[in-house]
């Protein structure tokens, strides 16, 4: 995932987004061409408050108007639920807002793919259900994810491919209703 | 701890440079006068080393070398090649700006501590360049340099020093407040967020260090044409320290701070002459316990009096 996101260069292969090849692109330009990503453990602009976080990356397209930019934020906050936080400061946040806060960054960035890595660890039940809610909302609007997740509810929940890794190996791919029955995936991830 | 975002408020740094516009009217000491020149060059030249290490987050330790670099391209070029010190000032500042700019390109891609050290040896590297080139430098015995004004008054040097400040205050701030500052300040805070938000890390490090040592080069213009001499001393790390001091005193990423801190610190330091060294124990001393028991500093301290005012 950092190598798609292109933290870390690659050491063999290449990366295509849609029909352009994105392999050792620094990270800056493949979340300029419509890739975003969150982290495993959230990260932001702590001393920002919650409209500037959402400002830095639809501010970082040269082309930009700040008005604009502004209303798209208020738009993504009212639709997340944090638009009564604006002008809190980033590191006041609970853990679940931060990472609202965080999916919010990546909306701004208006991308085609998002990456999700832990969305759900560390999160209050109730906003559990609500980035569910979130995820379901910006899917049906035509947006792809790729979640990595160990919350295996959440996945089954959500996704319709499922891929299942353990200790570096692929155990199984398929439907959530095939994974959620592989005797391997039950022993690895699910207990008895 | 929670921390709390401010309601606007009155800048200190704007109110100090307005009554400082009216200080000539009232006051005829001249060493007063020199006083006020101190902590205008100090408190600006914090305020661009504020603009780096309160932004970003990188630590210029090499700060007083671009300083002493833009001081000695202006004195070479007035004693060389009898160019004057009013262009030669703005030579030392495009010099500062493009030593910066390399400089940036080169240690920039570093990361914190590893970027600050890379910044110091650079600046070591200067000093000693300056210190050991004696046939056009003189080093350690001192380059002449003509003064800016052919008078004793300390007036007209005022004057100039403070159209400096306010130049940079305002070019600071509007920069701060800018697209431009809001990634650095993104980048400052959490690198890999602002990647993935799409900001170019490198580019705008660069950026700002280059602005930085710009106006670092522009000041030691105008310190080389007031003071007349110039040794390698002015680009010793001990120059860079006492400058970090007003700026963490002042409150990082604050830009006004620093020019206040240096109102206050530059006076008690300065009737502290006598002690030699022991300054830069008293130093070291504030800067430990600013940054242990009130890390935000003089403009922290403000803001949480102006809010509970408000409140």
């Amino acid at each position: 995932m950092n190598v798609i996101t292109g933290l870390f260069p690659p050491t063999g292969g290449t990366i295509r987004l849609g029909d352009r090849d994105i392999t050792g692109l620094p990270s800056h330009k493949i979340a300029a061409r419509g890739l975003g990503r969150t982290f495993q453990i959230t990260r932001g602009f702590e001393q920002l408050s919650v409209l500037e976080n959402l400002l830095v990356p639809a501010l970082a397209v040269k082309t930009s108007n700040r008005k604009e930019v502004e209303k798209k934020a208020a738009e993504i906050m009212d639709f997340l639920l944090i638009d009564h936080l604006e002008d809190e400061l980033s590191v006041n946040l609970s853990g679940g807002q931060q990472k609202l806060l965080e999916l919010g960054r990546v909306l701004m960035l208006d991308p085609d793919i998002i990456v999700l890595d832990e969305p759900f660890a560390g999160v209050h039940p109730e906003l559990r259900g609500d980035l569910h809610d979130h995820i379901d909302d910006l899917y049906e609007a035509g947006k792809t994810f790729l979640i990595i997740s160990h919350d295996m509810e959440s996945i089954f929940k959500l996704c319709e491919r499922v891929i299942v890794f353990d200790q570096g190996k692929k155990l199984i791919e398929g439907s959530p209703d095939r994974v959620r029955e592989d005797e391997a995936v039950l022993e690895a991830y699910l207990g008895d | 701890m929670e921390q709390i975002k401010s309601s606007k408020f009155v800048n200190p740094g704007l109110v100090l440079l307005i009554i400082m516009a009216f200080v000539p009217l009232f006051i005829s000491d001249q060493f007063i006068f020199q006083l006020l020149i101190s902590a205008l060059l100090f408190g600006t030249l914090a305020m661009a080393f504020d603009f780096t290490v309160g932004f970003i987050n990188v630590v210029n330790f090499g700060f007083a070398a671009f300083w002493g670099a833009g001081g000695y391209t202006s004195a070479l070029l007035a004693a060389k090649l009898g160019i004057s010190p009013w262009i030669g000032i703005f030579a030392g500042l495009f010099f500062s700006a493009i030593l910066g700019f390399m400089v940036g390109l080169l240690t920039l891609r570093l990361h914190g501590i590893f970027a600050a050290v890379m910044a110091w040896f650079t600046g070591l590297g200067l000093m000693s360049i300056v210190t050991n080139w004696t046939s056009f430098t003189r080093g350690p015995l001192g380059l002449m340099s003509p003064m800016f004004f052919d008078t004793m008054n300390r007036g007209p040097y005022f004057y100039v020093v403070l159209v400096m400040a306010v130049c940079s205050f305002f070019a600071l701030l509007a920069i701060a407040n800018s697209r431009v500052g809001l990634f650095f300040k993104a980048i400052g805070q959490d690198e890999e967020a602002a990647k993935a938000s799409g900001v170019n890390p490198t580019w705008y490090r660069v950026l700002n260090f280059t602005i930085s040592t710009a106006i670092a080069g522009l000041l030691g213009g105008f310190y080389a044409h007031y003071i007349g001499i110039l040794t390698p001393d002015v680009m010793q790390t001990s120059q860079t320290v006492e400058i970090m001091a007003l700026a963490y005193v002042g409150g990082r990423g604050s830009i006004w701070g620093p020019l206040v801190a240096a109102f206050v610190f530059i006076p008690v330091l300065t009737y502290l002459q006598p002690l030699m060294e022991i300054r830069l124990i008293i130093y070291g001393l504030v800067l430990i316990g600013v940054m242990i028991f009130y890390p935000g500093g003089i403009s922290a301290l403000y803001r949480n009096i102006w809010d509970w005012i408000k409140a």
